[in-house]
């Protein structure tokens, strides 16, 4: 200290300064703070003097460290010494740079510092390039610099400025390697040249050269060639190169070579992996690892983990090292060698080694290290558990050593495996059964012994085993008596180091063994006594249930059944229990719950109505008025309840209170007080006046409209013959609208008040009523048969009965009307439109009506929502089905999307702000109108309409003919700006289309130009055959099942608009036959002239494509599975000038994602409509034949094979009939699919009207018969219209055999070629087929996979991906059977992680393993659609553990189909039993065979279960078993409670 | 990368702390030193010269009284750190001429910078001690006119 006092009292003199601040150095050196000489180590970094400088920034540079706000004082200084002609001055402020600078600093110095990099003085640049590095590192987006500045650096003739260069190259591999991949050869030069001893011998370190250097180097390509097989080849000779040189040195016991070595080792394993690399790496560690240095051996063993990822074989070899480095006395290298341990933990091992890592955690004390270390144990034993009771006993005894640090989640796990058992393979049912039972008890044992021994354990254990002992004692209860096991429970209880948590789980426990055993010790009455009163109201509060349950002993079983932890509860979230409740308090006066947002409302109001000094709000102070006999639940409900402490019927409430807030809303704009009274007071009257006034002009035709719909809705189910049960179904589609409704309403404006799951039918009790309440009470039974409407979906089924009354009633109620159907649909269409002017408010009304339903039949808006249900209803009259919960909320939240597109194009067309706001809560409002509407929409054409359009237009439009015309309409379209289609001077109709990802939106807009209004606008679109059924509109124009929009009164005084959405939704059979989407738009002029026209919106292949990501060798493998391929020759396009242009022009039109542009040539890609499935490949190349035009001469497309997928699909399913194919754009594509419906020959009358007049196709049609080959005969019908232009036909027959190639040769023997329709009959097919069946027994078919075709086309379709390993043949022996040896290479290149897939099949004629593909499959989808579907097939695949970062693992699998003979199965499994052979010739060491007998099982879960089955536990679900746990504590107490209150009552 | 280097003597009294990390408190910074120290000075001779502490690697090497620890992230190579502790060790002496550790306490300042010179940011930026020393030996000149 005497220093410091020297130092301060000394500070002010400047020449002792220097020395002073060196002192003061050295004081914060040894741990003092010396914040009062940072100041002057600022200053005396502005002294001119360089020596002052120097230390003065030095000290700065340390001080400033902590504290950076003086760096504020030092830039000025550090931008003026950047400029100062001495360099030892230019680098201290560049030292300083790199050490002080922040983010925001970096301008301030950039410049001068990218200047000076290019300085003479090597020092400088040096210094330069470091400050650039810390650039850089601290903020990457100040430097806009590409690579070249970089290589200029990296290129400086000064070593020692290049070793500073390597640097930021070694950043930016780490953070941005794709910017520098293009400099691996100069990289690449650079350590040849330094490891050939060029550089100047002062960098050579104990005779080897620039270590250093060499080492970054190593490290820089290490994060180059990761994954990047490519980048990875560039650099394996070099690697090797330099490995051999530093061996030397390393033979010479030199460090630094030992270092290059090592680093060596690192990049093989780090790069893409080469065997050639990696043996020799694996060599080296051999070296390291034998070494008698510790430093070397810890190394080894560091540099074994990092192999063993790579190259598992390589720990085998030193095994004997790795257990002698496991008992060495250097704690470090043991430490390191557990790590080790983890990475080659297997299914064989894990027992052994778990057994170790329990020995080792037990010596280890280091804090950090030990919850390393038992989180990786936990981990490993999920993963490769042997059973469930070692998992059980070892995560127990990690538990004991370590138990406050194992993961919670962990406990949980073994919580839930313990309950719910094993359940690997459905069919051992019965053995599982047991083995549950006696892993429950084994548990039970344990934990039971462990509670007993009275051990001191970590609080998570303590949970654990009260929770598993609270559940499964009653199993163990002969070893440990049930009373003993709760008196240690008490025991623990009382115990002072658990925490209060753990104390009420103890508590649960007890009253579940009470439930279970049926005894009750005294010291447990005891310990409840004392508890009850307990500070933790947790565990009060089990105590009282402790308590209930033993006042009522009948109920236990109730509410704690015995093993019932596992099975699924509905949780009631909306408090459903406590409405009776709150209900009696409502009637009793008490005031109802009111949202904080009304609650502001409600005060606004107020002191408006303050304003006019008519009533005052507030608190209420006087009591409530009659206080309710339930008063004895409070001691569980605790106080918070009292807020419902009165009665009132539910329904009462609910109406009043919904008046409240209409009121509320519709007061609103009034801006008047005044009606507050009326309600306030009588809770009714100002309402009806309101509504009354303002809609008294649609009240008469509403009324009648209702009953016209109604009446007309039951007589159209009589009509249409469906009987009596379509109606019902009619009618619960009804019900559940209006229900649905009122749940909305519900939503909307009392949200504690959602009904309840399984409420049942609440009947008010009696209390007083007013008049007015009892006669809406009559009403509304009346009108609903006494039914509450608040049901839930589930239960609309069983008040089908009430229902048809309902329709009954209000037939009854309301006077007949017998206006034909089409003009009751007018009116409805009208009170629709009237509904969407009404403003908001109303529309808030509208939403709530459905109470008003129940209360008040005059009221207009019930009319009018009445309408819109019955209205939706009848625009499905096709639908048989009822709208099933889950479909219901899909296609809302569809709708839902669109609305807020419709939103934000209203903008864009600049509507008129009311309107915009209007619509949007009308589509909000009657979401679920809208969601049964699209469900019906898409039900009815599928099953009823599609007769009806013979005529579409499917032109042939060329993909790229019109090219240029495309481009001008996208133009518009990109620029947001819709196209006019129409403009006749009265109406003007625009369109725009919006990409959506899933779906194309056509969004017309109908505008009034003059002032006088166009009427009967009506709308009909005419749908093309494929579109129907990828077609919805926006629901508030409701389209009926001809495709008929009625749009009647919409166009009005001047500007406003008319909007109609369409989308067009992902349907494979949509591309590529629709071409335009065409409507017929009829009005009235003001001069009552009618006027027709025809409207079309082109529809460009482009509008349906959506640009998908890819990599260039995902792209790759696509292009060699994809089939169909289609090239085009585009000449002349002036448009393009080079390909850029090309690429630019294709994602703007076809919305193609550009994965590579490789020279001339391009690769994009693109999905239908977001469809993964659905992929379209484009390559595209540009030669310069012309020399003024460039142009794309070749562009070949191919695309994800719809066709195949479908016909795949009839071949497993037998449910398809028919398909039926078309060549559209030159495509071949399916174009329609039937399912079977009844036999061959009643189908075949379909087929018939499948076909369409003028237009030529292929069909091909299932016969029931059996074909001896495939399961079933097919019939392929080639159909050529005479009158067809002789081009189409033409191609038509070129193509026909390509199509059944395509399909698979051999399928159709049936062959037949019709010109007319009439010449189709079924006589003709059955003869063919009885004179085939003939045939077909003497010649044996031989069959061609499906794959082998798709091997061949890929090899001659696309070369730059083409598989390049081509070897001769040869025939290698194994056992019994052989094989050739491209099946061995392929194998061998599964292990060296080129390819991940290896199928081989068995030739059973000469017991031959033959290779029958191998590739890279991106994902486990990708591989089953490549396996063959007909015959058994043996698949090696490498199998990338997501969870486990880079580990891959070899399983197989063997796929048998079904369909394959009896025989032939035998024989491959034969087979199977000896692939054993090959794996060991190949030596693959096979994780596990997986049988695979059904495909579409097959997935990546799927697989993990298989490998995993412990494992897939942790996978399976997604809440926390916490939440779980709560959730199941929380209904046995609600049952509880509702059960005591029952008794009491 | 590296995050620090530490010269500390046998006593456990540090000599020279270079960090290459910010915002490092100074309460903070000594009980890592302690720590750190602590442990290197408990290990034997023959046990390697790595040791694992909390997410960093410390490489370690005992010259006479003093120990030079090089505290690393995992991707930096040891031995590549530890013939770095050495050639830093080299330098010293060929500067300071048969180094002790009383050079380092009186001439701290030199000590920086020769560290200065060697690395920054982390990184190694130069180890060929001409060009290390060099700068230094123009500041000596200067500071030798103001005496």
């Amino acid at each position: 200290m005497g220093i410091m006092k020297l130092l301060k009292s000394n500070l002010g003199r400047i020449l002792e300064g220097c020395e002073l601040v060196i002192r003061a150095l050295f004081c914060e050196l040894l741990g003092n703070d010396v914040e009062f000489a940072h100041v002057k180590a600022v200053n005396s970094s502005q002294e001119s003097n360089l020596f002052f400088k120097r230390v003065g920034y030095l000290a700065a540079s340390t001080f400033l460290h902590s504290n950076q706000k003086l760096f504020l004082l030092m830039i000025n200084t550090i931008q003026k010494d950047l400029k100062s002609t001495s360099p030892i001055v230019v680098c201290s402020a560049l030292i300083t740079i790199t050490k002080l600078i922040t983010p925001e600093f970096i301008p301030a110095v950039l410049p001068k510092v990218l200047e000076l990099l290019s300085h003479e003085d090597k020092t400088i640049r040096k210094k330069a390039v470091a400050a650039m590095y810390t650039f850089l590192m601290k903020d990457p987006k100040s430097l806009d610099l590409g690579i070249d500045d970089f290589k200029r650096v990296l290129c400086d003739q000064d070593p020692s400025v290049m070793g500073a260069a390597l640097d930021i190259f070694l950043l930016l591999a780490k953070t941005n390697p794709r910017l520098i991949k293009s400099q691996i050869p100069t990289i690449c030069s650079i350590l040849k040249q330094v490891i050939e001893g060029r550089l100047n011998k002062d960098f050579d370190y104990h005779q080897i050269h620039a270590p250093w250097i060499q080492i970054k180097i190593l490290k820089i390509l290490g994060y180059l060639g990761q994954d990047d097989l490519k980048a990875s080849k560039e650099m394996y000779n070099i690697i090797i190169e330099t490995t051999k040189k530093a061996e030397i040195g390393f033979l010479n016991g030199i460090t630094a070579a030992c270092g290059i070595m090592y680093e060596c080792i690192r990049t093989i394993t780090k790069i893409y992996p080469e065997q050639k690399l990696l043996n020799a790496a694996s060599e080296e560690v051999g070296k390291f690892v034998t070494s008698s240095s510790n430093n070397l051996r810890y190394l080894g063993i560091t540099a074994l983990i990092h192999l063993v990822k790579a190259h598992p074989e390589a720990a085998v070899k030193h095994q004997i090292v790795i257990v002698e480095c496991l008992e060495d006395p250097d704690e470090a290298l043991r430490r390191n060698t557990i790590s080790l341990l983890f990475e080659i933990t297997n299914g064989t091992n894990i027992v052994f080694i778990l057994q170790k890592m329990l020995t080792y955690l037990k010596t280890v004390t280091d804090l950090d290290h030990k919850k390393d270390l038992v989180t990786r144990m936990v981990k490993l034993s999920e993963d490769y558990a042997i059973d469930t009771k070692w998992f059980v006993a070892t995560i127990n005894s990690i538990m004991e050593l370590a138990g406050s640090l194992v993961p919670r989640d962990v406990v949980y796990n073994v919580m839930r495996l313990i309950s719910e058992g094993t359940e690997d393979d459905e069919d051992e049912d019965e053995n599982e059964e047991e083995e549950n039972i006696e892993l429950k008890k084994f548990a039970a044992q344990e934990y039971a012994e462990m509670l007993l021994s009275e051990q001191i354990l970590p609080d998570m254990s303590f949970r654990l085993i009260i929770w598993v002992i609270g559940e499964y004692s009653y199993l163990c209860k002969d070893e440990f008596p049930t009373k003993d096991l709760m008196l240690a429970i008490c025991l623990l209880v009382e115990k002072p180091n658990i925490t209060d948590q753990t104390r009420a789980i103890c508590f649960t426990a007890l009253t579940k063994m009470v439930a279970q055993s049926g005894i009750i010790p005294e010291e447990v009455d005891d310990l409840v006594d004392k508890y009850s009163n307990s500070r933790s109201t947790d565990i009060q509060q089990r105590c009282y249930e402790l308590r209930g349950i033993l006042a009522n002993t009948d109920i236990i079983d109730e509410i704690l059944p015995p093993d019932a932890s596992n099975e699924d509860l509905d949780f009631d979230i909306d408090l459903s229990f406590l409405n009776e409740y709150v209900q009696n308090a409502l009637q009793n006066g008490a005031k109802p719950y009111i949202t904080k947002e009304q609650r502001i409302k409600m005060e606004n109001d107020s002191l408006l109505a303050g304003l006019e000094g008519k009533k005052e709000r507030g608190l209420r102070f006087e009591a409530y008025q009659i206080k309710s006999s339930v008063t004895t639940n409070m001691a569980v409900n605790g106080p918070s309840k009292s807020i419902y402490d009165v009665k009132t019927t539910e329904n009462v409430n609910n109406s009043r209170f919904v008046n409240e807030t209409q009121n509320e809303f519709s007061l609103a704009p009034n801006l008047g007080g005044s009606n507050l009274n009326k309600w306030s007071t009588s809770g009714y009257s100002g309402f009806q006046d309101e509504n009354e006034s303002d809609e008294s002009d649609n009240e008469t035709t509403n009324t009648t409209s209702t009953t016209t719909t109604q009446k007309n809705t039951s007589a159209f189910s009589e009509m249409t013959g469906f009987g009596s049960s379509d109606i019902n179904n009619n009618q619960s589609n009804t019900n559940t609208n209006t229900t649905s409704n009122n749940n909305l309403n519900n939503a909307n404006v009392v949200p504690n008040f959602v009904e309840q799951p399984k409420q049942k039918i609440i009947v008010p009790k009696k209390p007083r009523k007013t008049k007015e309440e009892k006669k809406r009470e009559k009403v509304a039974n009346l009108l609903f048969g006494g039914e509450k409407m608040k049901t839930r979906k589930k239960k609309t089924r069983k008040s089908l009965n009430q229902t048809n009354q309902i329709v009954k009633n209000s037939t009854n109620i309301t006077p007949k009307n017998t206006v034909q159907k089409r003009k009751t649909f007018n009116q409805q269409q009208q009170n629709i439109m009237t509904m969407n002017k009404t403003n908001k408010q109303e529309q808030f009304n509208n939403n709530n009506t459905n109470t008003n339903n129940v209360n008040n039949n005059n009221n207009n808006n019930n009319n009018q929502d009445v309408n819109l249900i019955n209205f939706d209803m009848f625009s499905s009259n096709t639908n048989t089905n009822t709208t099933t919960k889950t479909s219901t909320t899909k296609t809302t939240t569809n709708m839902n999307q669109n609305n807020s597109q419709v939103t934000d194009l209203m903008d864009i067309f600049g509507g008129s702000g009311g309107m915009t706001n209007t619509q949007t809560t009308n589509i909000m409002g009657q979401t679920t109108n809208t969601t049964s509407n699209n469900q019906n929409l898409g039900g009815g054409f599928g099953s009823f309409d599609f007769l009806n359009n013979q005529q579409s237009l499917i032109q042939t439009h060329q993909l790229f003919g019109n090219f240029n015309q495309d481009y001008i309409n996208v133009k518009s379209k990109s620029s947001n700006e819709p196209a006019v289609l129409l403009n006749d001077g009265t109406l003007s109709c625009k369109f725009i289309k919006l990409f959506a990802n899933d779906c194309l939106i056509v969004l017309v807009e109908l505008q009034n130009i003059t002032n006088n209004n166009a009427t009967d606008i009506a709308i009909t679109i005419d749908y093309q055959n494929a579109m129907k059924t990828a077609m919805t509109t926006d629901p508030v124009q409701q389209v009926l099942s001809n495709g008929q929009i009625n749009v009647s009164r919409i166009v009005s005084n001047g500007k406003q608009n008319f909007k109609f959405v369409m989308s067009l939704k992902e349907n494979q059979n949509t591309f590529f036959s629709t071409t335009s989407i065409n409507f017929r738009l009829s009005y009235r002029d003001p001069k009552e002239q009618t006027h027709f026209h025809l409207i079309q919106i082109p529809i460009n292949i482009g509008d349906f494509l959506r640009p998908r990501e890819m990599l260039t060798q995902q792209f790759g493998s696509k292009w060699n599975q994809t089939q169909i391929e289609k090239q085009f020759n585009l000449m002349n396009v002036s448009n393009i000038k080079s390909i850029k242009d090309f690429v630019t022009l294709a994602k703007k039109i076809l919305h193609l994602f550009d994965i590579q542009i490789i020279g001339k040539e391009v690769i994009m890609c693109s999905n239908i409509l977001g469809n993964e499935n659905f992929i379209c490949l484009f390559h595209a190349m540009i030669t310069d034949n012309y020399r003024e035009h460039p142009s794309v001469s070749l562009l070949s497309l191919k695309c994800s094979d719809s066709l195949l997928n479908t016909f795949n699909k009839t071949l497993e399913t037998k449910e398809i009939r028919f398909v039926k194919i078309e060549i559209l754009r030159d495509i071949i594509m399916s174009t329609n699919v039937e399912y079977t419906f009844s036999n061959e020959k009643n189908d075949f009358e379909m087929l018939k009207l499948n076909f369409e007049q003028n237009i030529p196709c292929y069909t091909i049609y299932r016969l029931d018969s059996e074909s001896p080959v495939y399961g079933q005969d097919w019939l392929f019908i080639t159909y050529l219209p005479l009158n067809n232009d002789p081009e189409t036909s033409k191609k038509y027959e070129n193509n026909k055999k390509n199509c059944q190639k395509q399909l698979g040769t051999n399928f159709f023997h049936l062959d037949i070629n019709i010109n007319q329709l009439k010449d189709l009959s079924w006589e003709k097919v059955d003869q063919l087929r009885n004179m085939l069946q003939k045939q077909n027994k003497t010649t044996q078919i031989n069959v061609k996979s499906d794959l082998q075709l798709n091997q061949k086309s890929m090899k001659t379709t696309f070369k730059p991906f083409m598989n390049k390993f081509k070897k001769p043949n040869v025939e290698v022996k194994l056992g019994e059977f052989s094989c050739n040896q491209n099946l061995l290479d392929s194998l061998q290149r599964l292990i060296q992680k080129e390819i991940n897939c290896v199928q081989v099949r068995v030739d059973k004629t000469k017991d031959f393993y033959i290779l029958q593909s191998a590739g890279i499959h991106d994902s486990i989808f990708d591989l089953v659609s490549s396996i063959p579907t007909d015959s058994p097939t043996l698949i090696y695949y490498s199998f990338k553990h997501e969870h486990m970062g880079p580990r891959e693992s070899v399983i197989m699998l063997n796929s048998v189909p079904s369909k394959v003979l009896s025989n032939d199965k035998m024989y491959h499994n034969t087979a199977k039993a000896q692939i054993n052979e090959l794996s060991q010739k190949a030596k693959i060491t096979v994780q596990k065979i997986i049988e695979v007998n059904n495909l579409q099982l097959l997935n990546h879960d799927f697989l993990l279960k298989k490998l995993y089955p412990y494992q897939r536990k942790y996978i399976k679900r997604n809440n926390s078993p916490r939440q779980q746990w709560r959730i199941s504590r929380t209904k046995s107490r609600i049952v509880m409670r509702n059960t005591i209150n029952k008794n009491k009552n | 990368m590296i995050k620090f280097i530490l010269i500390v003597n046998k006593l456990g009294q540090t000599r020279l702390a270079q960090y290459y990390t910010t915002g490092l408190s100074i309460n903070k910074r000594v009980a890592l030193e302690n720590e750190i120290t602590r442990r290197c000075l408990s290990r034997k001779d023959k046990e390697c010269s790595f040791l694992e502490f909390r997410d960093l690697k410390v490489i370690y090497r005992r010259y006479a009284s003093l120990f030079f620890l090089v505290g690393v992230d995992e991707e930096e190579n040891e031995l590549g750190i530890l013939e770095f502790i050495h050639c830093l060790v080299e330098t010293l002496d060929r500067y300071f001429e048969n180094v002790c550790e009383l050079d380092l306490m009186f001439n701290i300042d030199k000590a920086y910078m020769i560290l200065d010179e060697m690395a920054l940011n982390g990184n190694i930026i130069e180890t060929n001690k001409k060009n290390i020393i060099a700068p230094l030996h123009i500041i000596d000149q200067v500071s030798k006119k103001l005496k």
